[in-house]
C-alpha cells in the first residue's frame, strides 16, 4: 500500500489528514506494507493520541466551565455595575436638569440686569457728557473770574498805595506850610502875624 | 460835598480821615502780611513768649547805645524797640520790609504811635523842634517813593 492510499484509508475512517500523516511516520513505505502492518503500526499512535486528546478535552472542558463561570460572574458584576451606573446617570441627569433650570433662571435674571445696566450706562454716558460740558463752561467762567480777581487785586494794591501816597502828599504840604509859616512869623506886622498864626494852627492835626 | 465852603483845617481833617483807612481789615492777604512781623519778632508769633534770636540779632546789628531820635541811653528809656517807620497797620505790605524797620527807644516809639511819616515829622517840628532834624534824617524816602510805582 502506498502512503497516499494509507492516508485516504484513515481519512475514510474519520481521521484528520494531519493525524494520519503523523501516525504513518513510523512506517517505511518502501517495503510496500499491507493493511494489517499499517493498522498494527497506527494502533499505538491511536491509543496514546486518543487518551491524550481525551485528557486535553477534559482539561479544556474544565477550563471552559471555569471560564463560563467567570464570564457569568463578570456578567453579573457588570449587570450590577451597569444598573448602578444607570441609576447614577439618571440621578446625574436629574441634577443636571435642575441645575440647568436654575442656571437658565439666573441667566435670564443676568440678562435683565445687563439690560438695566446698559440703559443705566447709556444714561450715565449722557450725564457725563452733559457734566463735561458744564465743567468746561465752569472752567472757562472760573478762568474769567480768576483773571478778574487778579485784576481786582492789582487794582486794589494800586489803590492802597495811591491812597497812602495822597495822605503823605497832604501831610508833606502841611509840614511845608508849618515850616514856611514858622519862617514868616519872624516878621513884625501884627495883622499878617494874626493871619499866619491862624494858618499855622490850621495845619495842626 | 462843597469843598469851597470848608475851612483849611476841615479840609486837612478830611484828607486825614481818608488817608488813615486801615487796609489790613479789608483783605486776608493784608492781615497775613501784618502778622508776618509778629512771627519774625516773637516766639510762635506771641509777644508773651519772648523775642526770637533772629530778631534780637537784627536789633543788635542795627542799633548802638543811644536812641536815634531823643539821643538818650536806652537804659534810661525802658530799652530798645523795633518801630515801623510807616506803621504796619496802615502799610501791611511793608510789615517785613527791613528798610521800614528801625530801632528807637520805647518812649519815642510810644510818642510816634500810629502816625504816618510826614504827620510824624510835622508833629516833631511843632512839639519837639530840637529833635526835628534827627527825625527828618531818618525819612524813608525810598519807601515813600515806592508808593508812586
Ligand atoms: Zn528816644
Amino acid at each position: 500500500m502506498k502512503r497516499s492510499e494509507a492516508i485516504k484509508l484513515l481519512e475514510s475512517e474519520a481521521w484528520t489528514k494531519a493525524d494520519a500523516i503523523r501516525a504513518l511516520e513510523v512506517i517505511d513505505f518502501n517495503n510496500n506494507p499491507d493493511e494489517l502492518t499499517i493498522r498494527r503500526a497506527i494502533s499505538n499512535f491511536a491509543g496514546s493520541e486518543l487518551s491524550h486528546r481525551q485528557r486535553l478535552q477534559a482539561a479544556q472542558k474544565g477550563q471552559v466551565t471555569k471560564k463560563n463561570k467567570e464570564i457569568e460572574q463578570i456578567h453579573k458584576e457588570y449587570d450590577v455595575k451597569i444598573t448602578r451606573y444607570k441609576q447614577e446617570l439618571k440621578q446625574a441627569r436629574e441634577r443636571n436638569e435642575t441645575e440647568l433650570h436654575n442656571l437658565t433662571a439666573v441667566n435670564n435674571e443676568l440678562k435683565a440686569e445687563v439690560r438695566r445696566l446698559s440703559l443705566n450706562n447709556d444714561q450715565l454716558k449722557k450725564d457725563n457728557i452733559s457734566l463735561k460740558e458744564k465743567l468746561q463752561n465752569l472752567t472757562i467762567a472760573n478762568k474769567d473770574l480768576d483773571a478778574k480777581l487778579t485784576n481786582t487785586n492789582l487794582v486794589n494794591e494800586q489803590l492802597k498805595k495811591d491812597n497812602k501816597d495822597l495822605k503823605n502828599v497832604v501831610d508833606a504840604i502841611k509840614l511845608k506850610l508849618a515850616i514856611e509859616v514858622n519862617q514868616l512869623l519872624k516878621y513884625e506886622d501884627s495883622e499878617i502875624r494874626k493871619a499866619l498864626i491862624k494858618l499855622f494852627n490850621s495845619t495842626l492835626g | 460835598m462843597n469843598l469851597n465852603d470848608r475851612e483849611l483845617k476841615e479840609l486837612f481833617e478830611l484828607a486825614d480821615k481818608i488817608g488813615k483807612k486801615r487796609y489790613h481789615k479789608l483783605t486776608e492777604q493784608d492781615f497775613e502780611n501784618y502778622k508776618k512781623f509778629d512771627y519774625w519778632r516773637y516766639i510762635n508769633g506771641d509777644g508773651e513768649c519772648g523775642t526770637t534770636q533772629e530778631s534780637k540779632d537784627w536789633v543788635e546789628k542795627h542799633s548802638n547805645w543811644y536812641c536815634p531820635i531823643c539821643g538818650k541811653n536806652y537804659s534810661a528809656t525802658n530799652g530798645k524797640t523795633i518801630d515801623h517807620k510807616l506803621p504796619r497797620a496802615q502799610y501791611p505790605w511793608l510789615a517785613m520790609n527791613f528798610m521800614n524797620l528801625w530801632v528807637i527807644c520805647q518812649a519815642c516809639n510810644k510818642d510816634k504811635g500810629e502816625k504816618h511819616w510826614y504827620e510824624y515829622e510835622h508833629y516833631m517840628f511843632v512839639h519837639h523842634p530840637e529833635l526835628y532834624l534827627a527825625v527828618k534824617a531818618a525819612r524813608p524816602s525810598q519807601l515813600l517813593e515806592s508808593l508812586k510805582d
